[in-house]
């Protein structure tokens, strides 16, 4: 698949989110569309630094269902609901479809190589619902958890599943001040990103962030000339990090940790950083600890052209249970190094588009 | 044999006591209360804040945050208070951590910013802010 042919649906996705984002960002990352909103105000370090805009899917402008981003800061549950997410942003759907609330999938019953039904427990009752198509996307732990107790020996299942490495870091200013931009993170700076070096190492994305993560800075007055960046490393999947199944039929991870490969990109990047915020007025940098997860994990379920290597196909399809679907950034084959959830999103309309046509 | 027995226990009794009571004044509400209003005139003891508003800070302030530290919650508030000197010897990043958390609460959840930022302003408690909470964002 190449990023060609999945690039409209990224602009789809986009349009569906109602994505902020700024079009000069397509010397990077090339564009068919404009973003559906305007891109967030700088923060004062990012005009400094010319940065891309972070494009975000927290409103620059008030939508149907959503009010603008007010900087808030507290995106895990966005106090305002300026965030997209599936229940504000697809209230169309929900009249269209029913959804059982409450209910846990336990597996999948199989017949004949096809998933004919999928067993459910809900208050406290196993129930089952047959069907002819099957989405599965219970996220990068419990999907593969799912096939694991349904049987589907795959010898792929659960295994490589990873995930990027965060790793905190704060400069300090002189005289600049931070925290004026319009949202939680305004501007991405790529300098570290792509690059014939990721032969040798991890690239690295880094996150300007318009938050006080590590509190105003003590110096009466100069309360906000800190700036807090999020270094993101990508991090190649391991055959040693896999999903099972415990004795208790819960889904256990075991996971091998950052690779080489991710450590020396964090290396290059405690190297390359005083170069990158050159145009800053930088009075020190502290590096700060690895952070215990990014939250985006990958790779359980990767999607390929062959069973042997795979679990999925280029479709989403399952290799042999061909009525079955599998969502989300499980079926991605590495681990990027910038958030995936418009890429899981993007993949999903085109595996979508892929079972059923062109969707309305 | 007898009287070694009770003068041991009640030794071991006052000693349980002492550290009872230490424990009581560490978690109590008045330490809270003095190692921020420590911490707030430390780092902002150039603005106009009177000693209710820090007061008032604290009492709503201190439950979150002696959850986030947990039990070491006792030792925490001692270093604040004190200041410094002592967080150079044991987990200074911690203090200062602490330290400027609390100070960022203080200043965003009073009225300081909102009312122009002046030094000679009578500074007020709101409350800890929760949403839209950002006074430096530019339209």
């Amino acid at each position: 698949m190449s990023y060609e042919e999945l690039e409209p649906f990224y602009c789809d996705a986009e349009e569906i989110m109602e994505v902020s984002g700024a079009d000069d960002i397509s010397a990077i990352i090339p564009r068919s569309r404009p973003y559906p909103q305007p891109p967030h105000r700088f923060s004062s370090p990012d005009e400094i630094m010319k940065h891309f805009n972070m494009p975000a899917a927290r409103a620059r402008l008030p939508t149907a269902t959503r009010p603008a981003c007010c900087s808030t800061a507290r995106c895990h549950l966005c106090p305002v609901d300026a965030k997209f997410t599936a229940l504000n942003g697809f209230r169309d759907l929900f009249e269209r479809v029913d959804i059982l609330l409450g209910a846990r999938a336990l597996k999948l019953e199989t017949e004949g190589g096809l998933v004919r039904s999928v067993v459910y427990r809900h208050e406290d009752r196993e129930s089952e619902m047959a069907g002819e198509m099957f989405v599965l996307g219970a996220n990068t732990i419990h999907s593969p958890a799912i096939l694991l107790a349904s049987g589907f020996d795959d010898p792929l299942i659960g295994v490589g599943i990873n995930e990027q490495l965060g790793v905190e870091v704060e400069a300090l200013l002189d005289g600049v001040d931070n925290f004026d931009g319009s949202t939680i993170t305004t501007g991405v700076n790529y300098t570290l990103y792509d690059g014939p070096f990721r032969r040798e190492h991890a690239g690295a994305m880094l996150h300007f962030e318009n938050r006080w993560r590590d509190g105003f800075r003590l110096d009466f007055g100069r309360w906000r000339q800190t700036l807090p960046i999020l270094v993101v490393l990508e991090n190649p999947p391991d055959a040693g990090s896999r999903v099972t199944l415990g004795s208790d039929g819960e889904p256990v991870v075991a996971y091998a940790g950052e690779s080489e490969y991710c450590a020396r990109g964090l290396e290059a990047a405690q190297r390359e950083l005083e170069r990158v915020l050159a145009p800053l007025p930088v009075e020190s940098v502290r590096w700060g600890e690895k952070r215990e997860t990014e939250s985006h994990m990958h790779g359980s379920l990767r999607m390929g052209t062959s069973p042997a290597t795979s679990v999925v196909d280029g479709g989403q399809v399952h290799h042999r249970a061909r009525n079955l679907i599998v969502v989300g950034s499980s079926v991605f084959p590495t681990c990027p190094n910038a958030n995936p959830s418009l890429t899981a999103a993007a993949l999903s309309l085109r595996a979508a588009e892929k079972a059923y046509g062109t969707l309305q | 044999v007898k009287l070694e027995l009770s003068r041991r226990m009640v030794f071991a009794g006052a000693l349980a006591g002492l550290g009872l009571a230490s424990a009581a004044a560490w978690a109590g509400l008045g330490r809270p209360r003095a190692a921020i209003r420590a911490v707030i005139r430390r780092n902002v003891g150039q603005l106009n804040v009177p000693v209710d508003a820090i007061d008032a800070f604290a009492d709503e302030f201190w439950p979150g945050l002696k959850q986030r530290l947990g039990r070491k919650g006792g030792v925490m508030l001692a270093m604040l208070e004190v200041g410094r000197p002592l967080t150079d010897v044991v987990g200074s990043r911690r203090i200062e951590s602490a330290e400027r958390e609390i100070v960022t609460a203080f200043l965003l959840g009073s009225d300081f910013f909102r009312a122009g930022s002046s030094p000679e302003h009578p500074i007020s408690w709101v409350g800890l802010a929760r949403t839209c909470q950002n006074p430096f964002r530019r339209g």
